[in-house]
């Protein structure tokens, strides 16, 4: 008979006895929600903050393409959170401060996808790595291992501090004030687990970047961020940050506020918890919609803000780590693997020079540079994970990090091994230049295997991709520099709002079928640290965003001017334009002329819902909802060139018009004499939309009918550009969960027979 | 003896040069709408960007299949990962083999692809997702090979079987490339199987 082994037996020694214990705490609460003692909200909850996430269908449901089925898991009546079933894969999300990975840990992280999950390892737009279709009873042993080399999933999910990213160039980069890793790292030991973090109603991202105008670590879209400063005193450096807070993309983006021109290093950590002291206190927890910390430094303004931290600061106990964490600060420094040498003349191999002109940065130390690993769609298999990390120990040691762009670097190449390290990720299927450019696409997981997505993000990487390979050549240069990012929904995980060119998934509704559709968000800003979040400019079917896409740089290439870069050109061009650039790309055609807009990239099931006597209605039949829906969809466009032109008065107006006119146009599908007056179209909706819950979305709840509510009950005694481009970002909002509205009930109505 | 909880199992395709990856994407589908195969079927995942990896694979909750690249060799590869308390490691090859050959004969009766896709029965390819109990040592191998040429003999019906323990890197699973010197059509070889409960 085999001994019973045991991962935490073999692992014993190896764990830090805080991992290993806590990974105990949670393999008993995992027995316990099994046998029905811990309920299934608090389970869920403690689940989230060991990373243990949920995936698409963990509610047992799924379109098949002709119905929705449920799936036969075995004990359905088991579930480890709300509507989540235990036997339903999941999604674990794993920590990677500030990306940093040693060869041995990438190595861990394969043999776990391997064992695990489906042999991919997933880096994501917060330099962390998810493994998919994970069962939950593989996540103890699953965190053992990582924690025996040293890697923690603990406050990967849920309401706390999430992964703590930094600019993967820092420590050699040009144009930094200093290397800011080891005060990231500091940040990430005192945070974890902290006392004061745990009472958070929302989650809570943390980054730091190196200088301020490039990408880095995308300061101004945090919810707190330090942006790495020197300043001289009486001749004397110092070392500090400016500090940013409530920053945050999602539905409603915001720019992050400067809560400090100056803050000197030593108090970083200890503002941190100040800070987060007052984000338990006073941030929202009953509505998690509003729950983030860009919300509470909007509402109380950032002075009234600083003036709440100060005042908490004041109060906090005298911790000895603020300081103590930061006494690796002076010794920390990566030790190259191999010489300085200058990358000499000999004959390169073919692909290099191209390799060589996009994936690789010269470093600030002579002789050295980063090359970064293009991965697509962010994956890497086990087999090429191994290869990597015998590369990185051959090429560079330790100094391996992931980056929120879903690629690998590798620092301290010395330059002489360039060619040759080129030609050992060829080898592999890594060696593809285009990083960083159009082709080097950031695309969320959306519908593939997140529970939110609406559309199919990564499918539409796949082909877009495909595409702009195949004439990445004849591109120009211009274009290739564009950066495209992709999410599945408006929670802007792809990070679509910082992007030249973002997309998101959203559907529209022809007759009675789903259509799927992508919002296009043009002339957001990467570099400045995400210094300016792009515009909606209209929705397009997902079928024709190939073609959209094309249209959009072929227009950019010929109307451009000298020097003049994506976001002028697209200020320039105003939204009338762009939206006339956009409409012949707008038409939906009927099922049976073009089938294929019914279903997204990459997944033949219908998009739609609930077909039954598809045939018969798919004529050239508007309803009324489309008509009148497309009346708020023009209001809120005007009141989007409104804030353009500075208009603000009129863009406020705009998008409270906008808003009443979606409510109009849901609230006639029930009762036609509706007429016009505001107060009415409002108490109607409430009646029929709010108070039954129609309007409800399933993860948002309420939230976009709110927006309407809030607007309507007080006009603002001021306009500021701010709240206007809120206003109008909520009112686009409003009718795209209208749009959702409709499609529910129609489903509801086309489609009553649920087989179960 | 060590009982590895997971085991996979791939078949190489005859006519790698006349696959068409992406017409399997509905057939996948339909195989979960059908339910097609056992085990809870879930989901299809296209890996086909990576190189060598797992290409198209269907995802399940007991196994999952995957139009599998790795190492360069096309194949169809279906892994049990799980619910099989009390299985003899006899018990899972079989369970495991009969999850490889219910799909290899679902694609090879298969008549949306252009080219039919064929199978090179003859060589078939193992491997143990378990380092716990299986890890990628000559230990493992020795332990496991008599169960396993037995399972295989058994199978093809014949003592003559090369096993070959293919990859020493302990970093790696344990790999053990069966081979046979007869490839025998897949509808023979399930008849060769005992009767099993494939979950
Ligand atoms: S953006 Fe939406 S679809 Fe994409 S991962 Fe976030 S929530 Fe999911």
């Amino acid at each position: 008979m085999a001994t019973e082994k045991s991962w935490k037996n073999e692992l014993e020694k190896r764990m830090p006895d805080v991992l290993a214990r806590e990974i105990d705490v949670f393999e008993g609460q995992m027995a316990l929600r099994r046998q029905d003692k811990l309920e299934e909200r608090v389970f869920a909850e403690t689940r989230l903050r060991r990373g243990v996430y949920g995936q698409r269908y963990d509610n047992g449901q799924r379109h098949d393409g002709v119905a929705d089925r449920p799936l036969p898991y075995p004990e359905r009546h088991l579930t480890k959170g709300p509507d989540t079933l235990w036997h339903a894969p999941g999604m674990q999300r794993i920590k990677v401060p500030f990306g940093g990975l040693s060869p041995q840990q990438l190595e861990v992280l394969a043999q776990l996808a391997e064992e695990y999950s489906d042999g991919i390892l997933h880096v994501t737009t917060r330099q962390d790595i998810q493994l998919h279709y994970v069962h939950i009873e593989d996540t103890p042993d699953l965190m053992r291992r990582l924690a025996a080399v040293g890697i923690t999933t603990r406050e990967a999910c849920g309401n706390s501090v999430r992964n703590i990213t930094a600019c993967p160039l820092a420590g050699v980069c040009k144009t930094e004030s200093f290397d800011v890793t080891p005060y990231a790292d500091a940040m990430m030991r005192f945070l974890l687990g902290h006392d004061d973090v745990q009472d958070f109603g929302r989650k809570f991202k943390i980054a730091f970047s190196g200088c301020e105008h490039e990408a880095c670590g995308l300061t101004k879209m945090h919810d707190l961020a330090f942006l790495a400063r020197i300043r001289e005193i009486d001749g004397a450096q110092q070392r500090g940050f400016t500090v940013y807070v409530g920053g945050g993309l999602g539905p409603i983006p915001h720019q992050a506020k400067v809560l400090y021109d100056f803050l000197p290093e030593e108090e970083i950590l200890s503002l941190a918890q100040a800070i987060s002291r007052v984000f338990a206190r006073h941030g929202e927890k009953k509505n998690r919609n509003r729950a983030r910390i860009k919300f509470l430094v909007a509402q109380l303004g950032v002075e009234e803000f600083l003036r709440l931290v100060e005042e908490e600061w004041e109060t906090l106990p005298y911790d000895e780590r603020w300081t103590a964490y930061l006494g690796d600060v002076p010794g920390y420094r990566e030790t190259p693997r191999r010489p300085a040498i200058a990358l000499n003349g000999a004959p390169h191999p073919a692909g290099f020079d191209q390799w060589l002109n996009t994936n690789v940065y010269r470093q600030r130390q002579n002789g050295y540079a980063v090359a970064t690993v293009h991965l697509p769609l962010g994956d890497i298999t086990s087999m090429q994970s191994y290869a990597l990390a015998d590369i990185a120990r051959h090429y560079v040691g330790d100094t391996v990090r992931t980056t929120v762009e879903q690629n690998i670097v590798l620092r301290w190449v010395s330059e002489a091994d360039l060619p040759a390290l080129y030609d050992d990720l060829r080898a592999i299927g890594l060696g593809d230049a285009g990083a960083g450019t159009i082709v080097d696409i950031t695309s969320c997981p959306g519908t593939d295997t997140c529970k939110l997505g609406i559309a199919a993000s990564r499918g539409l990487t796949g082909e877009l991709r495909a595409r702009l390979r195949a004439e990445e050549a004849s591109l120009p240069e211009v274009v290739k520099e564009l950066k495209i990012k992709i999410s599945g929904c408006f929670n802007s995980c792809g990070q679509h709002h910082v992007a030249d060119i973002g997309f998101f998934g959203n559907s529209r509704r022809r007759n009675n079928q789903l259509v799927p559709h992508f919002q296009v968000v043009l002339g957001g800003r990467w570099d400045e640290n995400a210094g300016s979040y792009g515009q909606m400019v209209g929705a397009v079917p997902s079928k024709v965003v190939p073609d959209v896409l094309k249209a959009i740089t072929k227009r950019f290439v010929e109307e451009r001017q000298q020097g003049e870069s994506f976001q002028d050109w697209t200020q320039r061009l105003g939204k009338r334009e762009i939206k006339a650039l956009l409409e012949p790309f707008t038409v939906v055609p009927a099922h049976e002329v073009d089938p294929r807009f019914y279903s997204d990239w990459g997944d033949p099931r219908e998009f739609t819902l609930g077909d039954i006597g598809v045939g018969e209605c798919a004529g050239e039949v508007v309803s009324l909802f489309s008509i009148e829906v497309s009346r708020a969809e023009g209001a809120a466009f005007d009141a989007l060139v409104a804030l353009d032109e500075q208009n603000l008065a009129e863009a406020d107006r705009g998008a409270y018009r906008a808003m009443i006119l979606a409510a109009r146009a849901l609230v006639r599908t029930q009762f036609l004499d509706v007429g016009d007056d505001p107060d009415r179209i409002v108490e109607e909706f409430r009646t029929r939309f709010y108070d039954t819950k129609l309007f409800f979305d399933r993860f948002a709840r309420g939230k976009f009918a709110e927006y309407l509510f809030k607007r309507h009950e007080a006009q603002p005694a001021q306009v500021t550009a701010d709240s206007v481009k809120q206003l109008v970002e909520e009112a686009h909002l409003f009718i795209e969960a209208a749009h959702a509205c409709d499609a529910r009930i129609a489903n509801v109505v086309a489609n009553p027979i649920q087989i179960s | 003896m060590m009982l590895p909880n997971r085991i996979s199992a791939k078949l190489f395709i005859d006519n790698p040069q006349a696959l068409q990856v992406t017409a399997f994407i509905p057939v996948f589908h339909s195989w979960i709408r059908e339910a097609r195969v056992p085990g809870v079927p879930i989901d299809v995942a296209n890996y086909l960007h990576v190189k060598d990896g797992p290409g198209l694979m269907l995802i399940g909750h007991a196994g999952d299949y995957a139009v599998d690249f790795r190492d360069g060799r096309a194949g169809l590869l279906y892994v049990h990962k799980r619910d099989w308390p009390g299985a003899t490691l006899a018990d899972r090859l079989h369970t495991t083999l009969e999850g490889l050959l219910l799909g290899a004969r679902l694609m090879e009766n298969e008549t949306r692809f252009e080219h039919a896709v064929t199978f090179n029965t003859g060589e078939l390819e193992l491997t143990f997702p378990d380092r716990l109990n299986a890890p990628n040592m000559p230990e493992t191998f020795a332990a496991l090979q008599n169960d396993v040429r037995a399972v295989f003999g058994a199978f093809y019906g014949t003592d003559n079987l090369d096993l070959i323990h293919t990859d020493q890197d302990e970093r790696s699973l344990l790999t053990i490339a069966v081979q046979a010197p007869l490839a025998p059509p897949l509808a023979e070889l399930q008849g060769q199987l005992p009767t099993v409960a494939l979950v």
